[in-house]
């Protein structure tokens, strides 16, 4: 067959297009644009169960979940410490979100955080990779260099106009975002937005001045699902590193939702941290962008007490 | 016998590029979380350089001590002299290599045999005066000019990194990027992209070295290597030796092929030249040769300087100390940016120098590629001992690794939770371009990255912006908040190393 000149440039036109459009715009996480967020605050003794029941409360994991897809699961594995340190996300939750996305249907469910300190350190000692592969997901090691990474550009962005993002989370069909609630002396605390950080590749240091554009600018291509934020333990001092277990405090809560400002809103308000999501700039930055709903009068929050 | 030399050659060379991969703090599993590194403890990766007489008997001379591990490298002295320079014909890793490459030459035999150039023989003896007299005078140099060190560290900081680099970037070209993860776990492909300072020196002396071949066979050994001379000495009286038998019909080919040029015109031997290579026994055509421990039967060539020599050269280097020793840089706040040596590094510095032997292993084994080989940065003595400069990679907070492979205990191996608390160093704000003070824009990078339980860092807040600055007493200079800094070139927060006291 033969392909004259103007058919093969329509095609590569068509094509062109849509490469681009593969990168400008990732498949979409379209959120669903609802009148009032609801957020599921759950307390209780059982990290895994708790989380249950958190999803349970907004409708179960199916809601969130289409049969066949490929999941990420984004949990904090950023730092070499202990899960009693409080500095990485809770494994016994990861695991038990994994199980959670299979048992949905989702034909696969990946775990995986670009780490602050060496990565295979962080996920032994976190304890992640072990619960996370036990639960049947897919444990992958994100390092430095770029074949991990694909440069991506923002076009509503105020700051971040590009910037390599991590592959796995521009080629699934689904978002989990699965923090930790801990202090942090940069951004006063790290909750689901901040957490979006370890989806980001690059140098780390260039993010944090101006992070609360960044991450926001970051937000407007990549739009998790659900956020599930531990708050089981949680780090109150020195964060995000931490290392002290005389700055954890058991705050023993799970919050999830599918709005980010309003599931950090409430978690602000955790008594361990006593803040105010209004002086917390990124979490500010987020509600005036329209990200979501920071006042809680105005979130529907469903409690269950295990 | 020819065979099983050859076969030992590929075995030793083999288990020293082995214990080259083992030494690694990297690899996943039951030895990465546990306070000593499993590996590490139990299998002796730095076994060449502790077997190594030349490096033992100059740190123990520069350092006046006997602590360093000497077992293995006396095993070495009793062999040759039993057995004669076994260990650099069968054994040596460099020779080894020079002697793969020798099967690549298009000759053979090397034309030049005949000129035997006996006086620059006696080169490499009175090097080995030098270095030991040097030693004694406090300057450690050993390791430029030890073939173990010289093919280390062109093993594990030029060829290693080149092939890591090649192998992750094929692997990466051909969307295998999970292999180069599995190997990652095993601590064979290195986490970093890494690299050496000043590297290149290394490559082009292993390359000097190996392509002097093609003028001469084994020609480092014969003229400079002073770990050769020093088993040679002590080979004068080894029981193993060449022997001539009846039947020899004075056809000379055993002196053209011989690799160190050890066989004279009329059948005399430099005793402390042959390396019980058996290329000779191998080639005469008549069998008249062997090595056995029967009598002298050849008669011996007189080939180590005379004791004139051997005193004068002793005496004159006591030029090391004005040559070597001392330096400008040496002077106190002389040098802006002085160097911070691994934890546990012996201190004053001077007592490091003294008994690094320049291995190279401590940089192998740096998780974070943060330890780096000083050029002459820091005066000609320390040339290529281990510095670390944070930049490229910090001290990591749950490693202690480089203590446990230094073969000389010039870092102490220490346990991990005092290595955790070990001051090796104390951080500066250089607030001239620290970004809150500069721009008055949030950054508390070096608070958030430092990985102390009570952080050295703490934050003052000010019209809501907050201003980092250090408590002194907590800081053990890890070097993690210089490493992170966001400032682009010369960081905000820089390490300078403390005294032995742990003062700054």
């Amino acid at each position: 067959m033969r392909v004259n000149r103007r058919e093969f440039l329509k095609q590569a036109t068509i094509g062109g297009i849509a490469l681009m459009g593969t990168t400008v715009v990732p498949r979409a996480f379209a959120e669903d644009k609802k009148p009032k967020s609801t957020i599921a605050v759950v307390e209780g003794e059982d990290p895994a169960a708790m989380a249950l029941a958190a999803l349970e409360l907004l409708g179960g994991m199916k809601k969130f979940v289409n049969k066949g897809e490929v999941v990420l699961v984004k949990p904090n594995i950023g730092w070499e410490r202990t899960p009693e340190q409080a500095a990485n996300t809770n494994p016994e939750v990861v695991a038990a979100i994994v199980k959670e996305c299979l048992k949905a249907g989702a034909k696969k469910v990946k775990v995986l955080d670009r780490t602050c300190m060496d990565p295979r350190k962080c996920y032994e000692m976190t304890g992640i990779k072990a619960a996370a592969e036990k639960a049947g997901a897919e444990v992958i090691l994100i390092e430095n260099r770029p074949t991990f990474y694909k440069d991506v550009e923002f076009p509503e962005a105020k700051e971040l106009k590009k910037w390599p993002v991590v592959k796995e989370a521009l080629e699934c069909d689904c978002i989990i975002n699965v923090p930790i609630a801990k202090h942090h002396g940069g951004a006063t605390l790290t909750l689901s937005i901040k957490n979006l950080m370890g989806l980001m590749g690059g140098k780390r240091g260039d993010i944090h001045p101006k992070m609360h554009h960044n991450l926001t600018d970051f937000m407007t291509v990549i739009k998790p699902r659900l956020h599930i934020i531990d708050a089981y333990r949680v780090l109150v001092r020195n964060g995000p590193s931490g290392g002290n277990l005389k700055d954890v405090v058991l705050a023993k809560k799970i919050i999830a939702g599918t709005d980010p400002v309003a599931v950090d809103s409430y978690a602000c308000t955790l008594d361990a941290f006593k803040k105010k999501a209004e002086d917390i700039i990124h979490i500010k930055t987020a509600y005036e962008r329209g990200m979501g709903e920071i006042d809680l009068e105005k979130v529907e929050i469903l409690t269950k007490k295990l | 016998m020819i065979q099983l030399r050859r076969i030992s050659q590929i075995v030793f060379l083999v288990l020293f590029i082995v214990l080259l991969f083992l030494t690694t703090s990297k690899a996943v599993g039951a030895f990465y979380n546990a306070d000593r590194h499993f590996l590490l403890n139990w299998i002796p990766v730095n076994l060449f350089f502790i077997a190594d007489p030349l490096l033992v008997l100059s740190a123990v001379f520069a350092a006046k001590t006997i602590l360093v591990p000497f077992i293995a490298a006396l095993v070495v002295v009793i062999a040759t002299v039993l057995l004669g320079r076994v260990f650099c014909g069968w054994i040596c890793p460099l020779g080894s290599t020079m002697d793969i490459f020798n099967r690549i030459k298009s000759r053979a035999i090397d034309p030049n045999w005949k000129t035997n150039n006996k006086s620059f023989k006696k080169i490499k003896y009175l090097l080995l005066v030098f270095i030991l007299a040097a030693a004694v005078f406090g300057a450690n140099i050993a390791g430029w000019f030890d073939p173990i060190t010289i093919a280390f560290r062109a093993f594990a900081l030029v060829l290693y990194p080149a092939l890591d680099y090649l192998a992750k970037g094929l692997f990466d070209g051909i969307g295998a990027t999970g292999l180069v993860t599995k190997l990652g776990d095993w601590g064979i492909t290195d986490p970093n992209p890494l690299s050496f300072h000043g590297a290149l020196i290394f490559l082009l002396v292993f390359a000097l070295i190996i392509f002097s071949i093609f003028y001469r066979t084994r020609f480092w050994c014969r003229y400079i290597c002073p770990l050769g001379a020093l088993l040679g000495i002590l080979a004068k009286w080894s029981f193993l030796k060449l022997n001539i038998g009846s039947g020899c019909n004075q056809c000379g080919k055993c002196q053209a092929v011989c690799k160190t040029g050890c066989l004279g015109k009329d059948l005399t031997l430099e005793k402390e030249e042959c390396i019980q290579c058996y290329t000779c026994v191998h080639k005469c055509g008549e069998d008249a040769l062997s090595i056995n421990f029967g009598r002298n039967s050849l008669p011996a060539d007189k080939i180590l300087p005379s004791r004139r020599g051997f005193i004068l050269t002793a005496g004159l280097s006591v030029w090391a100390i004005p040559l070597l020793r001392r330096n400008i840089t040496g002077r106190r706040n002389y040098n802006p940016m002085p160097r911070l040596r691994p934890p546990g590094g012996l201190r004053p510095d001077e007592e490091f120098i003294k008994r690094c032997s320049r291995c190279g292993e401590c940089m192998k084994v740096c998780p974070t590629n943060g330890l780096q080989p000083l050029l002459t940065e820091s005066g000609l003595c320390s040339m290529w001992t281990p510095t670390l400069v944070p930049r490229i990679g910090q001290c990591a907070y749950y490693c202690n690794a480089c203590g446990q492979v230094c073969p000389t205990g010039a870092i102490k191996p220490m346990d991990l939770e005092f290595k955790q608390e070990y001051k090796m160093g104390l951080a500066y704000f250089d607030t001239t371009r620290c970004i809150p003070y500069v721009f008055k824009e949030r950054c508390v990078t070096c608070h958030e990255f430092c990985p102390l339980p009570e952080k050295a860092i703490e934050l003052e807040e000010r019209d809501g912006i907050p201003y980092p600055y250090m408590v002194k007493e907590r800081c053990i200079g890890c070097g993690m908040c210089e490493k992170v800094c966001p400032v682009p070139g010369l960081a905000a927060i820089r390490v300078f190393p403390v005294n032995e006291n742990g003062n700054a």
